[in-house]
C-alpha cells in the first residue's frame, strides 16, 4: 500500500520535470496517465502546488523575511548563477524590496469574477490616443492609449480592465464600484485611482480616497499616495509609495525606481510611438518626472537625452541605446 | 504572424486543451472557464515568435489549471502551506495575515538554504529559469540522470514541507475550523 502510494508520487514528480520538455507524444501519455485515477491527479496536484511554493520564494517572496541578505546596489549579484530570461521578473522583485520602499503585503490567487453580460460595451484606443468615458451618475474613466475596457454606462458600478491603464474617478455611492482587472477585483471607498494591467502585473496607485484590493479575499486596503504592484504570475502583494497618479492623463509622468522598460512603455502608450530599448537597458532603473510635449518623436529623444543614450530612428521605430 | 499562428494552433488543440484542464481540474465548468481565460491571454499576449506553439499552450494551460487548483484551495478554506499563505480576510486581520505568509515563506527559504548547493542550484535553473534538465546537468557539469535525481530530492523535500504543513495547520487551528464547519452547518439548517 505505501509501497504503491510511493510510486504513484515519483510518477508525478517525474511528469512534473518532464513538462518543460514534452513532445507531442509524451503531452498524450501524460493526459493518459492523469485521466487514468484519480489518484494520479491527487499526486500531480500535490507537485504542482510545491513548485508553486517553490517559485513564489524564488520570484523573492523571501525577501521580506531576509531584508539584510541582499546588497542593494547589486540585487542579482546574489544570484550569480541565474542568467537572463524570466529572471529579469524575479530581479525587478528584489529591486524594489531592496531599495526599501516595498513591502510584500500578502500572496493572493486571480480568478475571474465577471461573467458574459451583454449590458457590457467594450471601448478601446489606440496607442498614442487617449479616451474619456462618463458614468450617468458621475463617474469618470479616463482611458490611456493602447487600453481597453469593459463597461455599462448606463448604469451596472463595475468596469473590466482588458488592457493597459486606465485613471478611475468615482462618485461614491451606496453601491461599491468595482473594477476587475487580471482577475483582481478592485473596490472602491470613492477615490480617484490608477490601474495599469501588465502582461506580469497589476498596478494600483490611489490618488484620492481609498481602495479595497481583492475584497473578498486579503481585503488590502490602499489609501491615497499609496500603490500596490501585483505579480499576477504568483500573486505576490508588494505595496509601495505612489506618486504622480494619473499624471499621463496631462502628459506628467512621474518615476521612482522604475524600470527603463516601463518607462518606455509608458511614454510609448501615451504618445504612440514605438520605442526599443537595447539589450541591458530595459531593467535599468529611472527616477524622475517627464513632461511630455505631444510630439512622439520629440518625447522619444527627450527620455534618451534623460537616460544619457543614443537614439536612432529604423523605420516607425525609436531605438534607444 | 506568430499570434495569429498561435491562435490558429489554440483553436487546433482546443479539445485536447480541454481535457487537459478537465483531467487537472476534475470539473467542466472550472475546464470552461479557465480555456476561456487561456484564450484571452493568448489573445492579449504580444509574444514573440514561439519554438514550439503547441508546447508552449499545453503548459500555459497546465499553469493556469495549477493557479486555480490553488485559488480553489483558498476559497474551500482548507489549511494547507497554501492556506495559510492566503488565509481568509474574515478570519484573520490583514497584519496578521501578512506575517503569516512571511513566515511560511520563510520557512521554504530556510528549507532552500539548507539544501546542498547543487540542489538549490539546479532547482533555481528549472524553476525560475525553466531550463531543460539538459542544459542543467551541462551548466552543473552532472550528467542527465543526476540531474533528474537530484531535481526528484528537492522537489520531494519541498513536498514533504507541504504535507507537514498541512498537518500542523490542522493541530495548530483546529477549533477555528471546527467553529467555521459548526456556523456553516447551523446557517444551512
Amino acid at each position: 500500500m505505501q509501497a504503491e502510494a510511493m510510486t504513484i508520487a515519483d510518477q508525478a514528480l517525474a511528469w512534473h520535470l518532464k513538462v518543460p520538455d514534452m513532445g507531442e507524444a509524451e503531452w498524450e501519455t501524460f493526459l493518459a496517465w492523469l485521466e487514468a485515477a484519480p489518484a494520479n491527479r491527487a499526486a500531480y496536484d500535490e507537485v504542482a502546488e510545491a513548485d508553486g511554493l517553490l517559485g513564489l520564494v524564488l520570484a523573492g517572496g523571501s525577501v521580506p523575511a531576509h531584508p539584510v541578505h541582499r546588497p542593494a546596489p547589486e540585487p542579482a549579484e546574489d544570484f550569480g548563477a541565474v542568467r537572463a530570461g524570466p529572471w529579469r521578473r524575479h530581479r525587478r522583485v528584489l529591486g524594489w524590496a531592496a531599495s526599501g520602499i516595498a513591502a510584500c503585503l500578502a500572496v493572493v490567487g486571480a480568478w475571474s469574477f465577471m461573467g458574459a453580460d451583454p449590458r457590457l460595451t467594450v471601448e478601446q484606443t489606440a496607442p498614442g490616443t487617449i479616451k474619456e468615458l462618463a458614468f450617468a451618475e458621475g463617474t469618470r474613466v479616463q482611458l490611456n492609449g493602447d487600453s481597453a475596457v469593459e463597461l455599462d454606462p448606463r448604469g451596472s458600478r463595475r468596469a473590466r480592465l482588458l488592457r493597459g491603464e486606465a485613471l478611475f474617478t468615482v462618485r461614491h455611492q451606496p453601491q461599491a464600484f468595482e473594477v476587475e482587472a487580471g482577475g483582481f477585483r478592485i473596490r472602491d471607498l470613492g477615490t480617484v485611482f490608477n490601474v495599469q494591467l501588465g502582461e506580469r502585473t497589476l498596478d494600483l496607485a490611489v490618488r484620492e480616497g481609498s481602495v479595497e484590493f481583492d475584497p473578498e479575499g486579503v481585503a488590502l486596503v490602499v489609501h491615497a499616495g499609496e500603490a500596490i504592484t501585483i505579480n499576477r504570475d504568483n500573486g505576490l502583494v508588494l505595496r509601495h509609495a505612489a506618486a504622480g497618479v494619473g499624471g499621463w492623463v496631462t502628459g506628467e509622468l512621474v518615476f521612482a525606481d522604475t524600470p527603463l522598460a516601463q518607462v518606455a512603455a509608458a511614454v510609448a502608450r501615451r504618445e504612440g510611438v514605438t520605442i526599443v530599448l537595447s539589450e541591458g537597458l530595459s531593467d535599468r532603473s529611472f527616477t524622475g518626472n517627464i513632461r511630455l510635449s505631444g510630439d512622439g518623436a520629440a518625447d522619444a529623444a527627450h527620455l534618451a537625452a534623460l537616460i544619457g543614450v543614443a537614439i536612432r530612428r529604423d523605420g516607425d521605430r525609436w531605438l534607444l541605446g | 504572424m506568430s499570434e495569429s499562428g498561435i491562435r490558429a494552433v489554440f483553436l487546433a488543440r482546443r479539445a485536447t486543451l480541454r481535457r487537459l484542464l478537465l483531467a487537472r481540474l476534475g470539473d467542466a465548468a472550472e475546464a470552461d472557464d479557465v480555456l476561456q481565460e487561456l484564450w484571452l491571454r493568448i489573445e492579449q499576449a504580444r509574444t514573440g515568435p514561439v519554438q514550439d506553439p503547441a508546447a508552449y499552450i499545453m503548459r500555459m494551460a497546465l499553469n493556469l489549471a495549477t493557479d486555480r487548483r490553488i485559488a480553489d484551495r483558498r476559497r474551500e478554506g482548507r489549511h494547507s502551506a497554501w492556506g495559510s499563505l492566503q488565509p481568509e480576510s474574515a478570519e484573520v486581520p490583514g497584519q496578521e495575515q501578512a506575517l503569516m505568509a512571511r513566515n511560511e515563506l520563510a520557512r521554504v527559504q530556510a528549507l532552500l538554504d539548507s539544501m546542498p548547493e547543487a540542489m538549490r542550484r539546479a532547482l533555481i535553473l528549472f524553476r525560475l529559469e525553466g531550463r531543460s534538465q539538459r542544459a542543467i546537468a551541462e551548466d552543473l557539469g552532472m550528467s542527465l540522470s543526476g540531474v533528474e535525481k537530484l531535481l526528484a530530492r528537492g522537489y520531494r523535500q519541498l513536498v514533504e514541507f507541504q504535507r507537514s504543513a498541512l498537518a500542523d495547520a490542522w493541530q495548530g487551528r483546529p477549533t477555528r475550523n471546527h467553529a467555521r464547519d459548526q456556523g456553516s452547518k447551523a446557517d444551512a439548517g
